[in-house]
């Protein structure tokens, strides 16, 4: 896949996370763009991402991810 | 060894300096990677040789564990899972051992009239941390985070000497790499310099500041049989701020000597007691340790309770503190402060999501710190006896102690105090000097630029002005002159 | 500057900084330890007597015959007096064990003696020498490189406090002063007591009010084996050496004799005895009491000290094992005596016989007219009574007491919780109330206290008010009497 395709997928998840429909996201969102994206909504968001592209984040990992681009990044470069 | 000792700055340190760089030079790294792990362990032997066995074992022991992970297969019975498992129990329970056995043994008499006798180990040093780094190791290779590695490269790892007995708890990425850079093999004038600047604040913490403050709270929490209500706040606020320069100058010095070998240990603390609410506070404390904690204990439990609410996280939250409490001392008194933190912490997220009233600044500083220091007590106490009545202390309006030195001041001005109805004279070590450095442990401590951000203003600077130089100098001579006073001293957070 | 610059100009200047603390105390160099000055001190500030005496007889091995050791009361012996060539040692609370070391090392330094007058004090049965060796006025000289290296660091590198910021200021200035290179007689000491006794009158009532000096001496532990053993090597090193020793134990005045435990004392004599002859000056005759004979309560005249090195050169007061129980003996009886007839009120250690077993007194048997008052109630416990005081009026007014003799004993044996105080109020005359002004106060400390009070047969007569505590708490009264 392709970032951008990540990128459309990733906001379909967001949209229904934060029950937004409008929401638009980049590679540099991050959890300060968002107000409902706290640390509670975070497990939910990875996890929804989790079950999405069926691939599972470490948890030496998830601390590392600062915004939207790391999480595609990464996702890109070692689970898809 | 301790950082803050003349054998440690001007015989160790030097010493393993110079060997690492020179074999460097010589293109011999693999002697060099060796010259550090020897130094390391030599640094760690000198309090006591007895615990060496020890922590090469689980060394050992550790690097076998996740090497087979690399090698086994899914469908076999020891399979990468199996091996997590072995290898969290191994060394949680080695903690547990040293450092809990006795716990659950006087509990377990205290419930059942037993009297099954103590074991009264010694605390292996640092072991609550190196075990902690290598159960991250162990989940981040059972993860498939690690990919290469080799022994010596491990065992450099868990016991370089800076961060070995007291953090900053580092990650295998972090560090490894950096050690495996070319580029650092080669010692480097800017972090040589950057070194120094940041231990010598740190050993100014440290030696100035923590240890003056020691003497008070040694007074209030040890030896004194009763407290007047001036001396339970001087013993409180002083053992809040020897707690934060002890162990902030601690990282301090580890960062700063870590630099000296062009390592960049990850940072530990960002003003505290700047912190404007709990949730504030803990990213700004032993940043390392929440962050292992959030990584590695929160998170597993809050992802099995998918789809998470707000309640199961304040619930994970809370669990996640008292496990927290236990890890900093086996008692019950760190597992209560463990549950103090925990239920603010979640108070906090309360206002923060239901209470949308924002309060001033200054107000929400004022209760985290009041909070914080309350804790303390609990922290620091030795039974909950003590704690107790040092708290009662502090709140017991009504029957102020009045201290000798206070009576024969209010005499002098006019005032003819002999007994005051329902006041009596009390022994009280409240002096002038403990006021003062009360008041200077604010100004430093709320006032200024944390040793963080110094680093960040220095390493930026292409030139090192004199005001940052005479500064840096007078912090670190005065350091030395009032180590050459000193006797005894203690690390705090040496006994984890 | 530049980063590299930096690192190097941080350890110069760092060094620099840190080189001030050793330089500013060896300017200052309180004790004249570092200058090994034997010619000047800081006016009002004492040197390093010990370190300097010792260094001092080292650098001049042949030049004494007789050493005089002991402790600020041997300043008040006239060492010319003993021999033309005897050096006085003596230094404020000088210990027998660091005179013992001392010897040691000027012996090993090639120093040659022979006669060594030692003096002790009654308190070598409790002070401890441990507490005077990292002292810095007192550290011992030793003649070892790493004793010098470690006593160099030892001063140069200390804390400076405000003094040393006084005398760098000049305060106080440096004074020429012979007490290290002629420590006999002590000038100064000698023109303080001529200033003291021009008034005699002036003088015996100054003593009468002084207060005891006990130098924190409080009864509970002791080393007297330990004490016992520094004596006998002391007479080992002497006879290895063929130094004549000459043993002897200082008088005190009999305020601060009083408040000793006198039995104590007698187990150290004892076994003294048996060790080797030794001269006693340490009794209350009439030297003890008579003013005159002290410059202060804690140093004897020199008049005294004339009298003592007469009397060992005469061999008078010589006590050995031959007679010394007679001896003991012979002293109880004069402080039962001598306290019976002394003037005034005070208070004296219970190890001292009371004169007297007539009982005028016994609270255990008269409580019930005091036990419901206002402030306190008294209960009979076992053989003991519990007061429970509640409020801080703890008088206990006593009915006047007629007697024959002229002195009355108060014996009183309490158990406190807590520092608290003893308030005993007299009335010169049946008609006065109490005051404040007429008052006896001693202060009681936590656990058990036990002491006895002489008391003026007028004050029992007239009637005392005793408050036996001070404070709201519990207390058991275990003995609260009278004799005359």
């Amino acid at each position: 896949m392709t970032k951008e395709e990540v990128l459309v997928k990733m906001q379909e998840i967001f949209r229904e996370t934060f029950n937004d429909t409008s929401l638009v996201i980049t590679e540099d969102t991050n959890a300060e763009d968002i107000d409902e994206w706290d640390s509670f909504n975070h497990i939910n968001l990875v996890a929804s991402i989790e079950k999405a592209f069926d691939i599972k984040f470490a948890l030496g990992e998830l601390q590392t991810l600062e915004n939207v681009g790391d999480m595609i990044t990464l996702m890109i470069t070692s689970k898809l | 060894m301790l950082f803050s000792t003349f054998v440690f700055i001007l015989g160790f340190l030097p010493v393993v300096f110079l060997g690492y760089f020179i074999l460097n030079k010589k293109k011999l790294l693999i002697a060099s990677k060796v010259w550090l792990i020897f130094s390391s362990l030599f640094f760690y032997s000198w309090w006591n040789i007895a615990y060496l066995p020890l922590i090469l074992a689980s060394v050992l022991f550790n690097f076998i564990l996740t090497n087979s992970m690399l090698h086994v297969k899914a469908s076999s019975v020891m399979n990468k899972k199996v091996l997590l498992l072995i290898g969290i129990i191994f060394n949680v329970g080695l903690l547990v051992y040293f450092k809990y056995m006795d716990f659950f043994i006087s509990n377990v008499n205290a419930l059942t009239d037993s009297e099954i006798a103590l074991l009264h180990l010694a605390l292996p040093l640092g072991i609550s941390f190196y075990t902690l780094q290598q159960i991250a190791f162990i989940v981040d290779s059972y993860e498939g985070l690690v990919k290469k590695k080799n022994f010596l490269d491990y065992t450099l790892f868990v016991v370089f000497f800076p961060q070995l007995i007291a953090g900053p708890i580092v990650h295998y990425k972090e560090v490894m790499p950096q050690f495996e850079s070319i580029k650092n093999k080669i010692f480097n004038y800017n972090n040589i310099a950057l070194g120094m600047f940041i231990f010598s604040i740190g050993l100014f913490k440290k030696i100035v500041i923590a240890d003056t403050f020691s003497i008070w709270v040694h007074q209030g929490f040890d030896v004194a049989y009763t407290l007047s209500f001036f001396d339970a706040w001087i013993a409180s606020l002083s053992y809040t701020f020897q707690l934060y320069f002890d162990f902030s100058g601690y990282s301090d010095m580890a960062i700063g000597i870590a630099l000296l070998f062009n390592i960049a240990l990850p940072q530990n603390f960002n003003s505290p007691l700047k912190a404007t609410g709990m949730i504030d506070y803990w990213k700004r404390w032993h940043i390392t340790l929440t962050q292992f904690i959030t990584a590695y204990i929160y998170t597993p439990i809050v992802r099995s309770f998918v789809p998470l609410t707000f309640h199961k996280a304040m619930f994970a939250t809370l669990l996640v503190f008292l496990i927290s409490g236990m890890w900093h001392g086996a008692g019950w008194t760190f597992i209560f402060w463990g549950f103090l933190h925990g239920i603010s912490v979640v108070i906090n997220h309360y206002w923060q999501k239901k209470v949308k009233i924002k309060m001033p600044q200054y107000l929400a500083w004022f209760i985290t710190f009041q909070f914080l220091n309350f804790g303390n007590v609990f922290f620091r106490a030795t039974d909950f006896d003590r704690a107790i009545s040092i708290l009662q202390s502090m709140v017991d309006y009504h029957h102020i102690l009045v201290s000798d030195y206070l009576i024969r001041r209010m005499r002098y001005w006019g005032y003819s105090v002999e007994k005051l109805d329902g006041y009596s004279a009390a022994h009280s070590f409240v002096d002038v000097d403990a006021v003062l450095m009360i008041v200077l442990g604010f100004i430093i401590a709320l006032g200024f630029k944390n040793s963080t951000q110094l680093q960040q203003a220095f390493s930026t600077m292409k030139r090192v002005s004199i005001r940052w130089y005479l500064w840096s100098i007078l912090l670190m001579s005065l350091s030395f002159m009032v180590m050459s006073f000193q006797t005894t001293t203690e690390f705090l957070y040496f006994n984890f | 500057m530049h980063k590299k610059s930096y690192i190097y100009f941080f350890i110069i200047g760092t060094f620099l900084l840190v080189m001030l603390l050793p330089l500013f105390n060896y300017t200052v160099d309180r004790w004249r330890v570092l200058h090994s000055d034997y010619e000047h001190h800081y006016a009002g500030h004492m040197c390093n007597k010990t370190f300097l005496k010792t260094k001092y007889v080292i650098a001049h091995p042949k030049a004494y015959d007789t050493l005089l050791m002991g402790s600020s009361n041997g300043g008040y012996m006239d060492s010319t007096k003993i021999s033309s060539h005897t050096y006085n040692m003596k230094y404020n609370f000088g210990l027998l064990a660091i005179h013992l070391q001392n010897l040691k090392t000027m012996l090993k330094q090639g120093v040659k003696i022979q006669n060594l007058w030692v003096g002790i004090n009654d308190y070598i049965i409790w002070k401890d020498p441990k507490d005077y060796e990292n002292s810095f006025e007192r550290r011992p000289y030793k003649a070892t490189i790493l004793e010098d290296m470690k006593t160099y660091i030892f001063y140069l590198f200390r804390k400076p406090d405000i003094t040393d910021w006084y005398l760098w200021r000049g305060r106080y200035r440096l004074v020429t002063a012979d007490i290290i290179t002629h420590p006999h007689p002590h000038t100064e000491a000698k023109k303080r007591e001529d200033a003291h006794f021009k008034i005699p009158k002036k003088w015996k009532k100054h003593m009468k009010d002084i207060a005891p000096s006990l130098l924190r001496y409080d009864d509970t532990s002791y080393r007297i084996d330990a004490a016992i053993a520094e004596i006998k090597a002391l007479k080992a090193l002497c006879e290895k050496h063929h130094i004549h020793l000459t043993l002897f134990m200082y008088p005190a005045y009999y305020k601060n004799y009083i408040l000793y435990n006198q039995s104590k004392i007698e187990t150290f004599k004892r076994k003294l005895a048996s060790v080797m002859p030794f001269y006693d000056f340490y009794r209350l005759n009439h030297r003890a009491y008579d003013a005159m004979k002290w410059q202060d309560g804690m140093h004897f005249a020199y008049s005294t000290g004339d009298f003592i090195i007469n009397s060992i050169k005469q061999h008078k007061a010589l006590v050995s094992v031959a007679n010394i129980e007679a001896h003991l003996e012979e002293i109880k009886y004069e402080a039962k005596e001598s306290l019976a007839h002394q003037e005034g009120m005070y208070m004296f250690h219970n190890s001292i016989d009371v004169p007297s077993k007539h009982i005028v007194f016994d609270l255990q048997k008269q409580y019930v007219y005091y036990k419901n008052s206002p402030g306190f109630t008294l209960k009979e416990k076992n053989a003991t009574l519990v007061m429970d005081v509640k409020t801080y009026d703890t008088s206990m007014v006593l009915a006047p007491i007629a007697t024959h003799y002229q002195k009355v004993f108060m014996s009183v044996d309490i158990t406190s919780s807590q520092k608290t105080l003893l308030r005993l109020y007299y009335k010169d005359n049946p008609k006065d109330e109490y005051h404040e002004s007429r008052r006896f106060l001693y202060r009681l400390k936590k656990g058990r206290n036990s002491l006895n009070i002489a008391i003026p047969s007028r004050y029992v007569n007239n009637g005392l008010r005793l408050n036996l505590v001070d404070d709201k708490d519990i207390y058991t009264i275990h003995k609260c009497m009278m004799y005359e």
